[in-house]
């Protein structure tokens, strides 16, 4: 009953933050200088400006205006791209471009998790080590760097110096899986490096305060081997908050591939969102930043429901 | 001062040296001898080391040294004034919501909520498209980019540095000193002054050090998405424009970016430092 009841008020809250996050662009839209609907499109003749007022709901106040946008979100009309030859459905890009960065975003985490986890653990095994001590001081150094540094510099020796992989582009994994895997490396390693020196360093605090219980102590004078005390009884236990982060990490991912999905031309979210700005489209960018607003919170919320079902003692610290 | 300064671990050392040059480079830019960073030479695309031009020039002519030095000012100017005013306005609302509780701490919670829901970079990028638009289409003068810029990190930069303030509030708003105090009848903004403020403001102070680096890599990445400053007057306009010769004249990239890399570097290491501090601090209490 408890679960359910903060379920219910998790999907409010998601209602009402991306209600209110939405309403706020509106204002924004309707902030500036000039008529919308004659920046989206230049040169427009009269009528087609009148009736681009009308589609988009410019024509209504700031209330109403958001209120149409909105619902009509929610019944799967994302509105257009308005140019001079005609009306584009957003909903048509959407459909290219949110799996393109999901996959990128997934891809991320899978190299992320995967890295990290054993660094993790033993480095918090070895804490104060040598090794332990280099690998802090390395980790830090790489959370520091920004992606697009990196990027830059993958760039100029994996594409341009030493050409194994393309320097951009992209290709579907459906028509070319093996090109596909090709385009990723640069773009996922650049944004991986980051994240791998977050979530290691998070883990390595987990670990060690994990270590200092008894039971551990108890595995490990039962004679069981330190490698599977470590990975059997010590990840699980100590992985809450590692697994919180990478959830989290979802959503501000997808907004934060912006600059790399403009760097490497992958046709993602984050590269429509840039590509809507400089083509002033700014009712599609509306949509665009609407549903990375969504993304967000919806992880949010989804990670604070599932960690409330299965560690219930997060339900005792929140009552 | 020297003395304990250089009890400091080596980090603290490098990054305080590091943007203690950063700051002089940036104040005095005009005195420094070289080229000039907008005129330019004959020498075109010339490598680093080379005589005149230590880390060479652009394929435009430019020197590629007295560019990083000017860029310096800006984005020192940027960062800092964003941050400083962002984190100014954040404290406030943050310190007063947390304190007096109620209604206008709900609805402070909601807005905070609703701008952190929307990741950095993409707010500002919503801010600057709006703000810098012009009636007719013309591009906005760079005067006029840099200051809608530094509002809208300013909007970016509130809620982050809000949070931080409200919830570090609320913790010691109910410790027993503040209540004592309360029932003693001090007026509210002498305790928030004298109580509060000093409490929370290490906590603040790390993530202030955190946000001037956000703030220098979102500049980086606007200018990349070709909406920052133009014409190689900051470190990530710099960039941008070395980006597209990346294959003939790297260091016209490297450069911005290492420059970029290291500020980012020592700001985020004084940030982890001075929680180090705090939480060790907390851990005596």
């Amino acid at each position: 009953m408890d679960t359910l009841r903060v379920i219910i008020q998790r999907i409010v809250t998601i209602f009402v933050v991306v209600g209110v996050a939405t309403f706020f662009l509106a204002c924004l839209i309707r902030l500036l200088p000039g008529d919308p609907a004659s920046i989206m499109v230049s040169n427009a003749l009269p009528d087609q400006v009148a009736s681009i007022r009308k589609i988009s709901g410019l024509d209504k106040n700031v209330f109403g205006y958001w209120w149409q946008w909105f619902s009509n979100m929610l019944t799967g009309d994302f509105g257009y791209y308005y140019q001079a030859a005609g009306n584009n459905p957003v909903s048509e890009i959407l459909k290219r471009s949110i799996p393109t960065s999901i996959l990128m975003v997934v891809y991320v985490q899978i190299v992320a998790l995967l890295i990290s986890v054993p660094l993790g653990l033993v480095s918090a095994y070895k804490e104060g080590s040598r090794f332990d001590r280099a690998l802090q001081s390395v980790l830090f150094v790489l959370s520091s760097i920004p992606s697009f540094a990196l990027a830059l510099v993958f760039s100029l020796f994996f594409a341009l110096r030493w050409p194994i992989l393309p320097p951009l582009g992209y290709a579907k994994p459906t028509e070319d899986l093996f090109m596909h895997f090709k385009y990723m490396v640069l773009p996922v390693a650049s944004l991986a490096v980051g994240i791998i020196a977050s979530y290691t360093r998070l883990l390595r605090a987990d670990v060690i305060a994990t270590l200092k219980e008894d039971y551990v102590m108890m595995a490990m004078s039962k004679g069981i081997s330190n490698s599977r005390v470590l990975w059997k009884h010590v990840l699980r236990p100590s992985s809450t908050t590692l697994l919180t982060s990478a959830a989290l990490n979802m959503g501000s991912l997808i907004g934060g591939t912006i600059v790399i999905e403009t760097l490497f031309q992958i046709p993602g979210l984050g590269y429509e969102i840039a590509f809507a700005i400089v083509t002033r489209q700014v009712i599609a960018l509306q949509t665009l930043i609407a549903i990375v607003a969504f993304a967000y919170v919806f992880f949010n919320s989804t990670v604070d429901i599932v960690a409330n079902i299965i560690d219930p003692r997060t339900r005792e610290r929140r009552a | 001062m020297l003395k304990r300064f250089w009890k400091k671990p080596l980090g603290y050392k490098l990054s305080a040296v590091w943007i203690a040059f950063i700051l002089f480079l940036a104040v005095f830019r005009d005195l420094l001898p070289g080229p000039a960073w907008d005129e330019s030479t004959e020498a075109l695309g010339v490598g680093p080391f080379s005589p005149g031009h230590f880390f060479g020039t652009t394929q435009d002519g430019f020197d590629v040294l007295a560019g990083v030095i000017n860029g310096a000012r800006l984005s020192v100017l940027v960062a800092v004034t964003s941050v400083l005013i962002g984190g100014g306005i954040g404290t406030f609302i943050g310190v007063t919501a947390a304190y007096f509780k109620g209604k206008y701490d709900r609805v402070v919670n909601v807005v905070f909520n609703m701008l952190l829901s929307i990741p950095n970079l993409v707010l500002s990028l919503a801010l600057i498209s709006v703000l810098a638009a012009t009636k007719d289409g013309v591009p906005a003068s760079d005067g006029r980019k840099v200051g809608v810029m530094v509002l809208s990190l300013i909007i970016v930069i509130i809620p982050i540095l809000g949070r931080i303030a409200r919830s570090a509030t609320l913790q010691w708003s109910t410790r027993e000193f503040i209540i004592a105090s309360k029932s003693m009848g001090t007026k509210d903004l002498t305790i928030i002054k004298k109580h509060i403020l000093p409490n929370v403001a290490p906590a603040i102070l790390a993530i202030g050090f955190f946000a001037i680096g956000v703030v220098i890599i979102v500049e980086g990445s606007l200018s990349i998405l070709g909406i920052g400053i133009a014409g190689g007057a900051s470190w990530g306009s710099m960039l941008a424009i070395g980006r597209s010769y990346l294959e003939f004249s790297p260091w016209e990239t490297y450069f911005p970016v290492a420059m970029i890399a290291f500020t980012v570097l020592s700001t985020n290491y004084f940030g982890d430092y001075v929680r180090a501090q705090l939480d060790k601090r907390e851990s005596k209490i």
